[in-house]
């Protein structure tokens, strides 16, 4: 059991994080997979099932790039249930041009054979919290140019 | 001598770290003295905290331990029911995951402690810890005096 909960964690992230194909990272996991987001990220919350996979690709897009493409993920079969994965590599945050190292756990729950639950742990938030005030001081500031465009001269 | 050299070095790295966190967990409770901690701990022993944690950078050895549990205890004080999970795949690495709820000293405000360590163990000794907290903009918000 526990090799097998390793290939499914393998084949979900295969898909979603280096081939982007979320429909097929979906066949490894419950339809109502959830991914769990720390309350203080840009991208809070909960995102749960294919379109929460989709949505939450697209806000971390928001804020930031992988060199290369996508991190160095090592997995670790850790008994019962569980998978940990280390998450390893640098990134560009779009608003800024800072440079980050991108230190992340995440914690694979498996059910009947297919994923459940991710739970995901930053080592340092703060520069995607600088990434996400400096997005949106941007997008203010657009809204405001917008407006005055509109305005009547 | 090391817990390492007193019970040789055939501990699986999952009960070194088991001993370690009682270790630490005594010392809180009965105010034991940090010999029977610093015996997990080798002398290079590394705690990488993150930058915008209220204790942040790199303590290393035994001082750098010592001085780092001190800055803790003047931080935080936790309250009861915390629980501890050990995640592990024996091959020198182990995942602590600590769940409860603590008080941050400076502010008097309450935060849910949820905290994934990851332990790397040599030769029946722990050689680094990076504590990766659950959120650590809270941690930093709850533990800053405005």
């Amino acid at each position: 059991m526990s090799s097998e909960n390793l290939t499914i964690v393998e084949n979900f992230e295969q898909a979603a994080l280096y081939e982007r194909d979320f429909e097929k990272a979906m066949q490894y996991a419950h339809p109502d997979l959830t991914v769990r987001e720390a309350p203080s990220l840009p991208y809070r919350g909960t995102y749960v099932g294919l379109e929460g996979q989709r949505q939450l690709l697209a806000d971390v897009d928001r804020l930031f790039e992988f060199d290369g493409g996508a991190p160095k993920v090592e997995f670790r079969d850790a008994g019962d249930d569980l998978v940990i994965g280390r998450v390893t590599g640098r990134a560009r945050l779009r608003a800024t041009g800072e440079e980050i190292d991108f230190l992340v756990i995440e914690l694979f729950t498996i059910r009947d054979g297919k994923l459940a639950d991710i739970e995901v742990f930053y080592w340092d938030q703060a520069a995607l919290l600088r990434a996400g005030e400096a997005e949106r001081a941007a997008a203010e500031r657009a809204s405001a140019e917008r407006a005055g465009a509109e305005e009547p001269a | 001598m090391s817990a390492a050299e007193s019970q040789g070095t055939t501990r699986r790295p999952v009960e070194v770290v088991d001993a370690f966190e009682r270790a630490i967990q005594d010392r809180w409770r009965t105010g034991a003295g940090i010999d029977t901690v610093l015996a997990h701990l080798s002398p290079e022993v590394e705690v990488i905290e993150a930058p915008s944690m209220p204790y942040p950078g790199t303590f290393r050895g035994h001082d750098g331990f010592i001085e780092l549990t001190e800055r803790f205890a003047a931080t935080w004080t936790f309250l009861p029911g915390k629980t501890f999970e050990y995640l592990t795949d024996d091959k020198g690495r182990v995942m602590v995951l600590t769940l409860g709820r603590a008080v941050a000293k400076a502010t008097g405000r309450e935060i849910e402690w949820r905290l994934a360590e990851l332990f790397t163990v040599r030769d029946g000794l722990i050689t680094e810890i990076r504590p990766y907290y659950w959120d650590t903009a809270a941690i930093a918000a709850a533990t800053r005096a405005d």
